[in-house]
């Protein structure tokens, strides 16, 4: 088992002085910005022991912390690149899971440069983490890795999100889907420590075969995410995995659209499906904001369904919403009913 | 007020109550031809003697003495008087339990196993195959077939024998053949098996195999632990004694409650209350089921198959459809899409009534009457419970000194990680999408 270790000196430098992101890392560091992950990554170490087979970088992208084999070498300043390339020489060395220090940046890099080659898991020390793909801290992140290790983890799919930094600071939070990585999951919230299901694909397939009967008729809005996407495959209608795209008497009539292009594709009430977004598991606001509270009022909002795989409602105690308009949210909050397979569904209580 | 009362042996009743001399019943229909269904039809799964009781009309049926000296092992079970619980729930209401996790399988079930395997053995049959859920049913009847010297298959459906490996133990210790199913052994199973590779299994696959294996072997008969007629006529004794419990000490109870799965610990406990109320007494019967098996709540009560395989014959009841495949919930023994048709035609009258629960609730009622009754019960008796503790909670309220009586159909030893789920909060409420499966339903005609 061997696990690649990399961190991103520079994360979290944005947080303290209000930045609300460590994109622009000069800008930054010149402002007093102190990163927070040179502290997380410790702790991380700590936790994780001696008896691994770590690989990482030189210096501060990784050895500063930990005793392991440097597979990267880092030259003076750290960039973007060098989380990438470091991912890079962790794959050809054969890690089993990357572990990243940093926030949705580094996720964003990581995930770019692995895909779903290799499972990641993120020790959060960002200030931003709208992903999934961050344990909740320090002590759990390790605490996962070494469950991984025994093969006491299962692998589920979950969100690369980012927020545009810029937009942020001017008070507008667009958050973008990137695509979704692999990301070892523990297996203690699944019900008695069994398999109800044969895993995510087989879950997925049943919601699919269940919502596909629903939307046999008339307009679907379909939000972004592969339970999402299952739907599609099911109904025969070519979906994008990241966009919102709309579909009539099962046929596409608007691809990876936006607000405007919804809301002209719409005749009048529509159907609308959601899969949770995010580290907090939001059916609106997150990764899905083409589908915004104008939309969601023009197609009913008794007609919006959420559907997601069972073992990912384990882990979720709530659902959030938000659509960025205080009604909607208070409309869409309190018991809902999330699809988890065929006729079947679980309750859950969305809060914004 | 005595805590709880007993009934000596001599005191046990010794006919059982058949609810079809008050109420009469839709027939059960033939699966071919959609005829009522004639005694021999039924003759490759079940001895004469069950069959005449499904479709008797004689009120009282005697309980043979060789049955009677098997039930005197745990019968007459106690009625509790819940004092605790009232003090906690700070209710005027007098809250009494019929415990039947007195038996010993833990549950209600070896009522009617105990019946099913004696007249089965006097016909000389050697082997009952069966199904069962949580698993509550296969180890009463692999408890009531050790006591004649018979042989006993049950198919546990496929995600409790991974999770209840202790009530598959249990059923292997008094010698039971246990199968997962689907299972390799029956061609139904291997069908299912092929096209749903992953399926967690479901009551009606594993009673289609079930009656599979017995109609294939001469010397092998079928047994059903819930829903017919004679399954509800064994358990009427757990009413009966309910009723000399009551008069011993001079109360009425103004409600009954109980859990509903196929129907059969609910109908025993208040069948023999039924012709009170139709002779015009007040008392309330309560159904509670899980709202991720919503049975009786959101269900057709219309003819349908017993079994997946539409082996069995068609029942008038309150149906979910005989291919749903329910939640694998913790109360396990629910998980079937349908019930006792005696139970859905007094649904459908309005002499009872039926109400669901999420499972986070239910443990809650659990827990807390754990925590003051002192005992752990099945989930699937929690949702009694979790009625009989509303109906005094509303007394609260109104002031009114009511007496509610809830049928406790056993204990929840072999369900502790389910508690340990809900202790740690992540159990999850299931719930039974109602409008979307109308929605899809219309879509596939």
């Amino acid at each position: 088992m061997k696990i690649g270790l990399l961190v991103n000196p520079v994360a979290g430098a944005g947080g303290r002085i209000g930045l609300k992101g460590s994109d622009d890392v000069d800008a930054v560091l010149k402002k007093g910005g102190r990163p927070s992950s040179p502290v997380i990554a410790e702790k991380f170490c700590g936790f994780i022991g001696r008896e691994m087979e770590i690989i990482t970088c030189s210096s501060s992208m990784g050895r500063d912390y930990i005793n392991g084999r440097v597979v990267y070498e880092v030259n003076g300043k750290t960039t973007a690149k060098d989380t990438i390339k470091a991912c890079r020489a962790f794959v050809k060395h054969g890690a089993d899971l990357i572990v990243f220090v940093g926030g949705d940046g580094t996720a964003r890099d990581v995930y770019g440069a692995v895909g779903k080659d290799v499972p990641i898991l993120g020790v959060p020390a960002g200030v931003k983490m709208y992903s999934s793909v961050f344990a909740l801290n320090a002590e759990k992140a390790a605490h996962v890795v070494r469950e991984f290790a025994e093969g006491k983890t299962e692998l589920m799919e979950r969100e690369i999100m980012d927020v545009d930094e810029e937009a942020f600071r001017n008070d507008m939070l667009k958050i973008k889907l990137h695509g979704f990585a692999l990301v070892p999951s523990l297996r203690h919230f699944i019900q008695n420590g069994k398999k109800m299901f044969a895993g995510e694909e087989h879950a997925k397939r049943e919601v699919a075969e269940f919502m596909a009967l629903v939307y046999k008729r008339g307009t679907c809005i379909l939000g972004p995410g592969s339970t999402v996407k299952a739907i599609a495959d099911e109904m025969g209608v070519e979906k994008t995995l990241l966009g919102v795209d709309v579909v009539r008497d099962g046929k596409i009539i608007a691809r990876d659209a936006g607000e405007r292009e919804i809301l002209d594709a719409m005749n009048g009430s529509a159907r609308i499906v959601v899969s949770p977004m995010g580290g907090n598991n939001f059916i609106f606001g997150r990764g899905n904001q083409q589908i915004s509270a104008r939309v969601i009022k023009k197609a009913g909002i008794e007609n919006v369904t959420v559907v997601a795989t069972p073992a990912k409602m384990m882990e979720a105690p709530f659902l959030y919403v938000d659509a960025g308009d205080e009604a909607m949210n208070k409309k869409l909050a309190g018991w809902r009913q999330v699809i988890v397979g065929y006729g079947m569904a679980v309750r859950k209580k969305v809060l914004f | 007020m005595v805590r709880k009362i007993m009934l000596d042996e001599n005191e046990m009743p010794k006919k059982w109550y058949n609810i079809q001399a008050d109420v009469a019943l839709p027939p059960h229909l033939h699966p071919a031809t959609r005829e009522p269904i004639k005694p021999e039809d039924m003759k490759p799964i079940f001895p004469d003697a069950i069959i005449k009781q499904e479709g008797s009309r004689e009120r009282w049926i005697p309980i043979p003495e060789e049955v009677m000296e098997i039930y005197r092992i745990w019968r007459p079970t106690p009625l509790y008087r819940a004092e605790n619980l009232e003090k906690y729930l700070k209710t005027p209401a007098k809250i009494f339990f019929k415990w039947e996790g007195v038996s010993p399988p833990g549950s209600h079930k070896p009522n009617t196993a105990v019946a099913q395997a004696y007249y089965n053995a006097m016909e000389g049959v050697e082997r009952l195959t069966t199904e069962t859920g949580a698993g509550q049913w296969g180890s009463a009847l692999a408890f009531a077939t050790k006591m004649f010297d018979m042989k006993c298959t049950v198919y546990m459906v496929k995600c409790s024998y991974e999770q209840k490996p202790y009530r598959r133990i249990l059923m292997q210790t008094w010698g039971a053949d246990v199968v997962a199913s689907p299972s390799e052994r029956t061609e139904f199973g291997k069908k299912i098996r092929e096209e749903m590779p992953s399926t967690p299994g479901s009551l009606g696959i594993a009673i289609s195999e079930a009656i599979e294996d017995a109609v294939k072997d001469e010397r092998a008969k079928y047994s059903l632990g819930s829903v017919l007629n004679h399954v509800v006529l064994h358990q009427s004794i757990i009413g009966l004694e309910i009723k000399e419990q009551f008069r011993k000490i001079d109360v009425k109870p103004d409600i009954i409650a109980g859990c509903v799965g196929g129907g059969s610990n609910f109908s025993g406990g208040v069948f023999p209350f039924v012709p009170n109320k139709m002779r015009g007494e007040e008392i309330k019967f309560i159904a509670a089921e899980p709202t991720a098996c919503p049975t009786l709540t959101k269900g057709l009560y219309t003819y349908d198959f017993g079994d997946t395989a539409k082996q069995t014959p068609l029942l008038k009841m309150h149906t979910l459809g005989h291919d749903f495949i329910p939640p694998a919930i913790h109360a396990g023994g629910l998980r079937y899409h349908g019930d006792a048709p005696a139970l859905c035609k007094l649904v459908d009258d309005g002499i009872i009534e039926a109400r669901a629960y999420h499972q986070n609730e239910v443990f809650k009622a659990a827990t807390i009457f754990a925590r003051t009754e002192g005992f752990v019960i099945a989930p699937e008796s929690a949702h009694g419970l979790k009625a009989a503790m509303d109906g005094a909670i509303k007394c609260r309220e109104t002031g009114e000194e009511k007496v509610i009586c809830f049928v406790n159909s056993g204990h929840g030893h072999f369900d502790l990680s389910s508690y340990n789920l809900y202790n740690n909060g992540v159990l999850q409420d299931y719930e039974y999408p109602e409008e979307l499966i109308r929605e899809a339903m219309k879509n596939l005609s």
